[in-house]
This record gives C-alpha cells, sequence and structure tokens, in this order.
C-alpha cells in the first residue's frame, strides 16, 4: 500500500508514533518531533521576513510567494494531522482489516486496481516533486542561494554560503517529501473508501448467485433467508464506510480547504512567473514543473474525491442489476431502503464551500487563469506608470 | 473457404455506416463477409496509405503555419485551419487505438431477449430506430459534401494571397500564393502547371476524406444514442400492458386487443428463453384470457379461495406470465444501462478532446469575427467555420440530451401506468424503477462534462460573451 511509505515518512519526522514505543521512548520521540516542526518553521518564518522586506516589487514577490504559500499549507496540514492522529489512526486500521479480509478472486481484483491507482498517483507525484527541485536548485546563480530568504547573518561568505545553500536543499527534499507523503495519505484513504463501496456494489450484484436456476421465477423460502441475510451484511457494510467517509471528512475539510486556496495563488502566481521570467532556461522549465506539480497536487485531491461520489451512487445501480425481479416484495423493499440511501452521495468537501470533483478543478483553474490575466495587468499598469 | 461472420444486432443496423468508414480509411476491419488473408492485407494496405496520406498533409499544413507565424492575421487563419483538422487525425488514431473497445459496444446487442407479448413493440420501436440512423447519416454525408463543395468553390473568390509581416516597416504586405483550398508547404512549387493541379485534386481528396472521416464516426455515436432511445421507449411503451398484466382487482380491464394480437404474432417467433416453454403453454389454452372475451365471469381473480403461493389470486399460470414479463422489462432496461455505460466508455475521450480542440477553435474564430468588414471571401470563410464548428457541437450534444430525456422519463412512465391496481410485486416493481431512473442516464466526456444541451448552450455563450467584449475593445 501506498499508504505505507507516506506512513513511514511521517515516522521518520517524528509525528506519527509507532505502535510500539512506550513511556520514555514516546516522551523522546514528541520531543524529537517538536524539535523537527520548530526547525522547518523557523526557515519558513525567514521567508516570510524576506517576503516583507521586498513588498511592492511583484516579479520579485511571486519569485518568494510560490515556496511561502506551499510551506503555509504544509504547517495547516502539520498541526491538524497531529491534533487528530488517533482518528486518522482508527480509519486506517479499520480500513485496513476490511480490506485484507476479502476472499472472493473479484474482490480480490477490484483491490489490487484501487491498489496499482493510488501507486502510480504517488510515483507521479513523487517523480514531479523531485524532477521540480532538482530544477529550481540547479538553476541558482553562482554566488546567491536558490530561494530568496533573509537570514541573520550575511550569506555571500564563503563557508555560511556552502552551508546555507546546503541547508536550503536539505530543508526543501525534506519538505516535499513530506507534502508529497500527506497528500498522499488523505487522498489514499479516500480510495480506500472508494474501494470498499466497490467491494459492497460487488456483493449487492452477487446478492442471488448461486442461489437460483433459471427455470423459476421466483426464489423458494431457503433461498430468500440466503439473499436475505446477504443483504443485510451488505447493508452493515454500507453503514461503516458511509460512517468512515464523515469522519474522514471531519478530519481533512479544514486542511483540504487551506490546500485549495493557496494552491489557487500558486498557480497564478507560478503562471506569473513562468510568463514574465523567460531568462534562465534551467529555471524556466523547473517553473513549468512546479506548476504542473501544484495542478496535480490539486488534481489527486479533486479525482478521488470525484471517484468517492460516483462510487457511492453507483450502489444504487449495483443492487439493481441483481435479479430482484426474483424476489419476494419483503426482500425488495429491503433493498428498496439500500438504494434510497445511496441516492444521496457520499462527498468530501474543503471547508464545507466545494465539493471534492473534477468540475470544482476545472473552477479552481478557471479562477487562478482569471487571477493571473489580473496580476499581469497590474504589472504592466505598474509598469507603464514606472516608464 | 471463407468463414462467414454473422452479422446481426447493432452491426446490422449500422452496416451503411460501417461500410462508408471502412472507405474513408479508418482501421476498421471486422464485419467483413470475406476473411480470407489476402484481402485483409490489402484492407490494411488501404487504411494504412490512407493514413499516412492524411497525416503528412496535416503536417505540411503545419509546417505552413509555422512558416508563416510572424503576421497575426496570416497566424490566426493558420492556427484555426489547422486546429480544425486536428479533429480528423486525432478521430482517426482514436479509432485505431481503440477499436477493441468500439467492436465491444457493437456487438452489445447481439443476443437480447424477448417475450411473446412484447415482440411487435419491440420490432416497431427497432424499426423506428433503424429509419432515424439512416436518416441521419444521409443528412451528415449530405453535409459533408455540400461543405467540400463550397470550400472547393470559395477557393476560386477573392485573391490569392497571404499576408506577410515587412519586419522594417511593421506592416503587413501582400504576397501571391498559390489558388488551393488550403494553404500548406510543399516540397515542390505549386504556383502553376501540372503540379498545381496535382496538388489541387490533393487537396480535395483530403478535405472530402478527413471530413467523411471526422464526421462518420460522431455518426456513429450518435446513431448509438438513438438506438438506446428508442430502446427506451420501447420500455416506456410496454409497461402499461405489463402493469395490467399483474393487476390483481376484479376492476381490472384488459387491454385484450393488445394480448390478443400478441398471442397471434406469438407463433412465427421463435424465442430461446427456456422459460416461455410454460408461456406458450398459457397461450395454448387461452382458457383464462378467452374468458374476460366473453365477459361472462370476467375476472382475473378467484375470490374465496385464496390460493396460499399467490396471494395476488392470480392463477399460477397467469401469475408465472406476470413475472416472465417483468424479468423481460428488467432484463431490457440492464441491457440498455449496459450500452450506454459502453457507449460512454468508448467515446468520451474522444469528445473530451474534441470539445477541448473547439474551444481554442471557437474563441479564435470570435477573434476572426471582428474583423468581418464586409461581404466578402473572409467573412464567409470565418462564418462557414463558425457555423460548421458550432454544428459539430450541437451534433452530439442534442443526442446526448435525447438520452439524458429519454431516460429520466422512464420514471414518469412508471408512475403513469395503473400501478394502484397491481399486485404487491407489481408494485415493488414500480418502486425500484422510480428509484433506479431518478438519475437519468448521461455521457460524459471523461467525467469532465456531462454531453446535453447545457454544455451547447456554455459553449455558445462564451463564444457570443468574447465577441462582444472584442467588439468593445476596438
Amino acid at each position: 500500500f501506498s499508504l505505507i511509505i507516506s506512513l513511514t515518512a511521517l515516522r521518520l519526522v517524528g509525528f506519527w508514533a509507532p505502535d510500539d514505543f512506550k513511556g520514555n521512548y514516546e516522551l523522546i520521540y514528541k520531543y524529537y518531533g517538536f524539535l523537527s516542526f520548530t526547525f522547518y518553521v523557523g526557515n519558513f518564518l525567514t521567508q516570510a521576513v524576506d517576503l516583507f522586506v521586498i513588498w511592492g516589487n511583484i516579479p520579485l514577490m511571486t519569485a518568494t510567494l510560490f515556496l511561502l504559500g506551499t510551506n503555509l499549507a504544509h504547517a495547516t496540514k502539520f498541526i491538524n494531522l497531529y491534533l487528530k492522529r488517533k482518528l486518522i489512526k482508527m480509519i486506517v486500521d479499520s480500513s485496513d482489516d476490511v480490506l485484507r479480509s476479502v476472499e472472493n478472486e473479484e474482490g480480490i481484483a477490484i483491490v489490487k486496481s484501487c491498489n496499482r491507482q493510488t501507486k502510480i498517483q504517488l510515483l507521479t507525484y513523487l517523480t514531479l516533486t523531485y524532477v521540480t527541485i532538482v530544477g529550481l536548485m540547479s538553476s541558482a546563480e553562482h554566488g546567491s542561494l536558490p530561494l530568496r530568504a533573509w537570514y541573520p547573518y550575511d550569506t555571500t561568505k564563503s563557508p555560511a554560503y556552502e552551508l546555507t545553500f546546503g541547508l536550503q536543499v536539505y530543508i526543501v527534499c525534506v519538505t516535499a517529501f513530506l507534502n508529497v507523503s500527506k497528500d498522499t495519505m488523505v487522498t489514499t484513504m479516500i480510495a480506500q473508501c472508494h474501494c470498499r463501496l466497490k467491494l459492497i456494489g460487488l456483493s449487492l450484484k452477487s446478492l442471488c448467485q448461486d442461489l437460483h436456476d433459471d427455470k423459476s421465477m421466483s426464489l423458494s423460502p431457503n433461498q430468500e433467508k440466503i439473499a436475505r441475510a446477504r443483504l443485510r451484511d451488505c447493508a452493515i457494510q454500507h453503514q461503516t464506510v458511509l460512517e468512515a467517509a464523515v469522519l474522514l471528512q471531519n478530519c481533512f475539510s479544514a486542511p483540504t480547504f487551506a490546500q485549495f486556496n493557496v494552491s489557487l495563488l500558486i498557480i497564478c502566481v507560478t503562471a506569473f512567473q513562468l510568463v514574465s521570467q523567460t531568462g534562465n532556461m534551467v529555471r524556466l522549465l523547473s517553473m513549468g514543473t512546479y506548476l504542473t506539480n501544484m495542478t496535480f497536487q490539486v488534481f489527486i485531491y479533486c479525482y478521488q474525491g470525484n471517484q468517492l461520489s460516483t462510487e457511492s451512487s453507483e450502489i444504487s445501480t449495483a443492487a439493481y442489476l441483481c435479479p430482484w425481479y426474483l424476489m419476494s416484495p419483503r426482500l425488495r423493499r429491503d433493498l428498496l431502503i439500500v438504494m434510497t440511501r445511496s441516492r444521496r452521495i457520499a462527498k468530501i468537501t474543503a471547508g464545507g464551500f466545494t465539493t471534492l470533483s473534477l468540475s470544482s478543478f476545472m473552477a479552481i483553474i478557471k479562477a487562478s487563469y482569471s487571477l493571473f490575466t489580473l496580476l499581469k495587468q497590474v504589472d504592466e499598469k505598474n509598469l507603464n506608470h514606472g516608464l | 473457404m471463407m468463414t462467414k461472420v454473422k452479422a446481426q444486432g447493432l452491426v446490422t443496423d449500422l452496416m451503411p455506416n460501417i461500410k462508408l468508414m471502412q472507405a474513408a480509411g479508418h482501421f476498421l476491419f471486422n464485419y467483413h463477409s470475406d476473411n480470407s488473408g489476402m484481402s485483409m492485407l490489402l484492407r490494411k494496405v488501404y487504411s494504412s496509405v490512407h493514413a499516412v496520406l492524411i497525416v503528412v498533409n496535416y503536417v505540411c499544413m503545419a509546417i505552413n503555419m509555422a512558416q508563416y507565424s510572424d503576421e497575426v492575421n496570416e497566424l490566426t487563419a493558420n492556427t484555426i485551419t489547422v486546429l480544425f483538422f486536428a479533429h480528423s487525425v486525432i478521430k482517426l488514431l482514436f479509432f485505431a487505438l481503440n477499436s477493441k473497445s468500439f467492436y465491444r459496444t457493437l456487438a452489445i446487442w447481439n443476443q437480447s431477449n424477448s417475450h411473446p407479448l412484447f415482440t411487435e413493440s419491440d420490432a416497431r420501436y427497432h424499426q423506428l430506430a433503424l429509419t432515424k440512423m439512416r436518416r441521419l447519416l444521409y443528412c451528415i454525408c449530405g453535409v459533408t459534401v455540400l461543405s467540400v463543395a463550397s470550400w472547393v468553390t470559395l477557393t476560386f473568390f477573392g485573391e490569392s494571397v497571404r499576408f506577410i509581416a515587412n519586419k522594417e516597416t511593421n506592416e503587413t504586405m501582400t504576397e501571391p500564393a498559390p489558388r488551393l483550398p488550403l494553404k500548406a508547404w510543399y516540397p515542390f512549387n505549386t504556383m502553376s502547371g501540372t503540379m498545381y493541379i496535382a496538388a489541387f485534386a490533393l487537396q480535395i481528396y483530403w478535405l472530402l476524406f478527413s471530413m467523411a472521416i471526422a464526421n462518420l464516426l460522431d455518426v456513429m455515436f450518435c446513431s448509438w444514442l438513438i438506438f438506446a432511445c428508442e430502446q427506451l421507449q420501447h420500455l416506456k411503451a410496454i409497461m402499461k400492458p405489463l402493469m395490467e398484466l399483474s393487476a390483481s382487482l376484479d376492476t381490472y380491464r384488459p387491454n385484450t386487443a393488445e394480448l390478443f394480437r400478441a398471442s397471434s404474432t406469438e407463433k412465427s417467433e421463435k424465442v430461446p428463453d427456456p422459460v416461455d416453454l410454460d408461456i406458450r403453454g398459457i397461450y395454448s389454452t387461452q382458457q383464462d384470457f378467452g374468458i374476460t372475451l366473453r365477459g361472462a365471469g370476467g375476472k382475473l381473480q378467484t375470490f374465496g379461495q385464496p390460493t396460499p403461493n399467490n396471494p395476488n389470486g392470480l392463477t399460477q399460470k397467469q401469475e408465472m406470465l406476470a413475472r416472465s414479463a417483468i424479468k423481460y422489462w428488467v432484463e431490457r432496461h440492464k441491457h440498455v444501462v449496459r450500452l450506454v455505460a459502453s457507449i460512454g466508455d468508448t467515446y468520451g475521450t474522444a469528445l473530451l478532446f474534441h470539445m477541448l480542440i473547439s474551444t481554442i477553435t471557437l474563441t479564435l474564430l470570435a477573434y476572426q469575427a471582428t474583423k468581418i468588414d464586409g461581404v466578402n471571401v473572409y467573412a464567409f470563410s470565418t462564418l462557414g467555420y463558425l457555423t460548421y464548428t458550432l454544428g459539430q457541437v450541437f451534433h452530439f450534444c442534442i443526442f446526448g440530451n435525447r438520452l439524458i430525456e429519454e431516460s429520466s422519463s422512464v420514471m414518469e412512465a412508471a408512475y403513469s401506468c395503473q400501478w394502484y391496481d397491481g399486485s404487491e410485486e407489481a408494485k415493488t416493481f414500480v418502486q425500484i424503477v422510480c428509484q433506479q431512473c431518478q438519475k437519468a442516464m448521461s455521457i460524459s466526456g471523461a467525467k469532465f462534462f456531462t454531453v446535453s444541451l447545457d454544455l451547447f448552450a456554455s459553449v455558445l455563450g462564451a463564444v457570443v460573451t468574447y465577441f462582444m467584449v472584442l467588439i468593445q475593445l476596438k
């Protein structure tokens, strides 16, 4: 599972204590986590100060803003993760149990394909991030740092320069990896709900499997009993998955909202950078990949949310696909209740404003595009005034 | 020894379309009556030759666009042409890559269930679908030929020039260019003589075939939608007799004419459904229906002896008939749902590409349209492009919309029949059908948008807005 990778990453940084750390170890672990957090916050603060210094000069501002914004989003996600870790652990464990206990081969095929999909997303995301980092780092002009930031000491002198350079590279690498792992954790959990819903759909479709023969027009009482038991099972599972989706919504709604806002800003800022800075080829390319990276980040959230919504309404179709005309009216009514519930889709919202779906993805892209054009206008006006 | 592939189901209905697609050079290699190795090879060669020619000419046009990209007007005009024909190239490649899913969609309706009561209605709606599909095919073919003809005619009007930007003075000059339907770079000089005629002929061929390729694939998609809509109509039409079959009160008045007419055609149909052995038994007796016709004691229901197996009061045979009719209805509906899902999977991505390219083309066309200054070649060509592109989008939006409307009206049809007279089973049947058909079946462009008239309206609205804004800015 790709979930394992993200959890391990978090474990390294000190935010996700493994189960077997007890007592003293736990305390030490907590201190370690706190230290690494302040470290990153410190880095983020230096950039904020620098921003304050160069206020008003739009191209330079945008150069710092994009990384600053990402760090902001990071910090919010970190805090959220730390506060809600017990709940998240519970969701992960229960999902794991369900998915590992699938027995029939079609179910296993479904789990495998969901797994593969999440793996592909994780890999794409990782490659994009690292390509961007490599590009950014190597595009630094000689003698100056790749990222503008304010440090309390002079960074152009020799040992300080190398040290700060190395520090920046290290910080960026680690933050990027953490960011990837946090995002993939959320999206993988949504994908797990989606997978479970698919399994429920499969068991609904095969509700009357092996039970009836083609000649009869209705089920015998024995067969009805078996079908009823199976339906009861499906309904219980359906209830648990919907509960899990609600929990996910509660945990991750706020940071997703922050993420979306930040991504909106970043996409328009990066596009602006891309258009206005045509000198350094490598930097241009890395900006391009950064833009793709950010868009991809928003995309995976929206895509997984969309999958979850569509799958929850597919439960109704799956119930329809079983040969329900063979059932007695009493059993049909039970099936009907399941179908009626699945009319209302299970959706994840970002802070209650937008639901995660492909149409909101298009809306975000359109909004950042209009912000971008606005920014261009403001910049041109400044340029004209300056002349 | 030729293995004759029996054409059935959708393939038979769409055979003219398929044949035309094969003629136009699509990579469609099934559904021939003769499958020997030599003719397959010939067909593959034919399609590849077409594909190569089309792609090569397209690349030549692109080269021309890159060559003369200094002057804004020239660049815009060339970009529009290049994007316009990008549809054909994309559709050709899309079909070649996705032919398996196309074959699968075409084969979905090879085996369909049938019921003696409803074969007449089935045949009627099938015939309707067939007529509509044929009519659509002829219409689109006519439009294609007409557009090629008008394009070629328009080439002979106006000046045959291209715009060049003079780099020193920064103004536009005109330079004579060959009088060809499409501006493209050829490695030979096409100003006059035999080379000119050869290039002209090549371009006419190219225009016809590339437009045909794009349009025929769209026609196939729309024909599928027509077929699905007519099947839904059939299902709605048989809902009423179905309900009447399973009525349980003595206020029931059967539509005896329909029942008798169906029973007379039954003898000529060979139904593969194994359950129908019982149904034929019911028919051969005629006893139950005979009672109602004579009017004496005209009740399907026997009071006073509540049979334990039949809570509705119908006899065993009537119960079987009612259940088999419901089974037919539900299985047919599931079949249609499968068909629509398959259509969406097959053609969704092509629709997405089409809409993306059309959006960009329409934006550029809106910009071009602001520069129309009179009734001349420029005006006609811009308006022609505009109507053609909008027409293409309208074409599949209207059929997608019809599908959405039909599939959601099934619920209304289920409600409007006499369900209150029906048995418990019939009532739960209506309930489940209403629940399922609340959500309309729609075709989505790879989940990004749904194909409906709303989409067309938003595209049209966007074009008009751009146009108005640009006019204001001038």
